[in-house]
């Protein structure tokens, strides 16, 4: 059933509220505009990325810290240079719209020159699995929720059902005692990435 | 599941305002001109002097990712657009509409679309409220089965009849489609991805779109196997979107879900992945999940 609203109604309303906006200068309740608020909005403040390996993402476009911001995680990926390795397996792994899709996660994710570092028959056995093994690798690099740097350190279940130990502080941090974060805090739509350099292996 | 109407507070917001524009209604006025037979110019009071409609349309972003969240539904009310440019008298080869934002942002609408007797309007309330200043206080303009950034400009103040070959707008400027339809979508909102569930009945249900054209069909299947059809609420109009249900008996292990819709013409989504430059993003929408 439709309720057609009273135009004196709706005039007055619309009005009044004229008033106030010519009226006002504190924002009342409207937010600051920024950046689509479709999402929820990120748990850290942008820019406050840290790590030697942050040099590397690119200073402007999509692949910059600003344009990753804005783009769901697996997008985000796809638009840096030094995650190609694993936007590919992404890909093969058909967790692309799952991983855009998730709602506030932490990714932790490996560089292309961490993907050349495992061995050949790993690597192999991992693509000749997708919908198995890639997929478990790749669960297993990402947690619930949206770790800040503060909230780093100790140990967190992954989506694979393992968990990860994460040791250090500050600006130093190392994921399963051999995968330290070379860009952390990275900023994405839907999830807070620190890219990391090495493949965490689930055990079993 | 997504609720049919979504709240002011939720729905999405994609635009170029660093600074909201804040226009006060009194001093609001709309100037109607270009390629028109006369001039027209309007005050707030004038604008709700004239008939007003009440529509539902379900409004989505070209750059909504497939499985985003840049999609949303409002019941709308305002002045239809038809009528104002009939009053104006539209001359030959004004195929495009030219509209502006308070803050010089411009948005270009194949005329035609306007003047086809879709309810193309001039937004005043959205939701059973003035629009808020995020979404366009005090006049937007929607124009059902577009996308966005080719048809719904917000803190509307200026209406210009012209031609494709005379204008660029903003965003066609930088390389996005001059021509923009709604692209047939479907989305998965339940389960949410990478979720672990108990093995059994698992209700699996989202929404589906192709405003002006409506939805037919839904389908669903797990782990590529054969499309089972989704039950469908009944459909609200071709300018909204509609919920989807399909109840799998889900057994142990990673299972992979999958929705592609069909629309109102018999089209179905195509399979194929576009990302959502220049003209709207296409695929169907997957979600991973483990029962245990």
């Amino acid at each position: 059933m439709r309720l057609r609203p009273s135009r004196q109604v709706l005039v007055g309303t619309l009005a009044g509220l004229a008033l106030l906006a010519a009226g006002c200068s504190s924002g009342g309740g409207d937010p600051a505009p920024a950046a689509p608020a479709a999402t929820q909005p990120p748990a850290a403040a942008a820019g406050m990325n840290f790590g030697p390996a942050c040099s590397a993402v690119p200073a402007s476009g999509a692949g910059s810290f600003m344009g990753m911001a804005q783009d769901p995680v697996a997008t985000a990926a796809s638009n840096n240079p030094v995650l190609s390795s694993l936007v590919g397996a992404v890909k093969e792994a058909g967790l692309v719209d799952t991983l855009n899709s998730a709602d506030g996660i932490t990714v932790f994710a490996p560089t292309d020159a961490a993907f050349s570092a495992l061995p050949k028959a790993t690597l192999d056995a991992a693509m000749a699995d997708p919908k198995g093994l890639l997929t478990s690798v790749l669960a297993y690099h990402v947690v619930e929720g949206r770790l800040s740097p503060e909230m780093l350190a100790g140990t967190h279940k992954t989506l694979q059902g393992g968990t990860i130990e994460i040791t250090g502080s500050g600006e130093s941090f190392k994921v399963n005692g051999q995968s330290s974060v070379v860009c952390g805090n990275v900023q994405t739509a839907n999830a807070t990435v620190y890219i990391i350099d090495n493949v965490l292996m689930p055990k079993g | 599941m997504s609720s049919f109407f979504t709240p002011n507070r939720d729905f999405y917001r994609v635009d170029t305002a660093l600074v909201v524009p804040r226009i006060a209604a009194e001093d609001w006025r709309l100037r109607v001109h270009g390629r028109v037979e006369r001039e027209l110019a309007l005050d707030f009071s004038q604008l709700l002097a004239r008939p007003l409609i009440e529509r539902d349309i379900t409004l989505s972003c070209v750059s909504n990712e497939v499985g985003g969240r840049y999609v949303g539904t409002a019941r709308w009310v305002g002045v239809p657009l038809r009528d104002l440019l009939e009053e104006a008298g539209v001359r030959p080869g004004a195929d495009q509409l030219v509209s502006r934002s308070a803050d010089g942002f411009t948005i270009g609408t194949p005329t035609a679309a306007v003047l086809d007797g879709r309810d193309a309007m001039l937004a005043v309330a959205m939701n059973g409220e003035p629009l808020p200043l995020t979404h366009g206080f005090p006049v937007r303009m929607l124009v059902p089965g577009l996308y966005g950034y080719v048809s719904a400009t917000k803190w509307l103040v200026d209406l210009e009849l012209t031609s494709f070959d005379e204008f660029d707008p903003y965003w066609v400027r930088r390389g996005w489609a001059r021509q923009a339809p709604v692209k047939t979508m479907a989305r998965i909102d339940t389960p949410r991805p990478l979720r672990r569930l108990p093995a059994g009945q698992v209700a699996v249900a989202g929404v589906a779109w192709a405003q002006h054209r409506g939805i037919r069909r839904v389908e669903v299947r797990i782990d590529g196997g054969p499309w089972r059809p989704a039950r469908l609420a009944a459909e609200h109009s071709a300018d909204t979107w509609r919920q989807w249900v399909w109840p799998w008996d889900a057994t142990s292990g990673r299972h992979t879900l999958e929705v592609r819709a069909t629309d109102g013409t018999g089209a179905t989504q195509p399979e194929d992945r576009a990302p959502p430059f220049p003209d709207g993003a296409t695929g169907w929408h997957s979600v991973v999940v483990g029962v245990a």
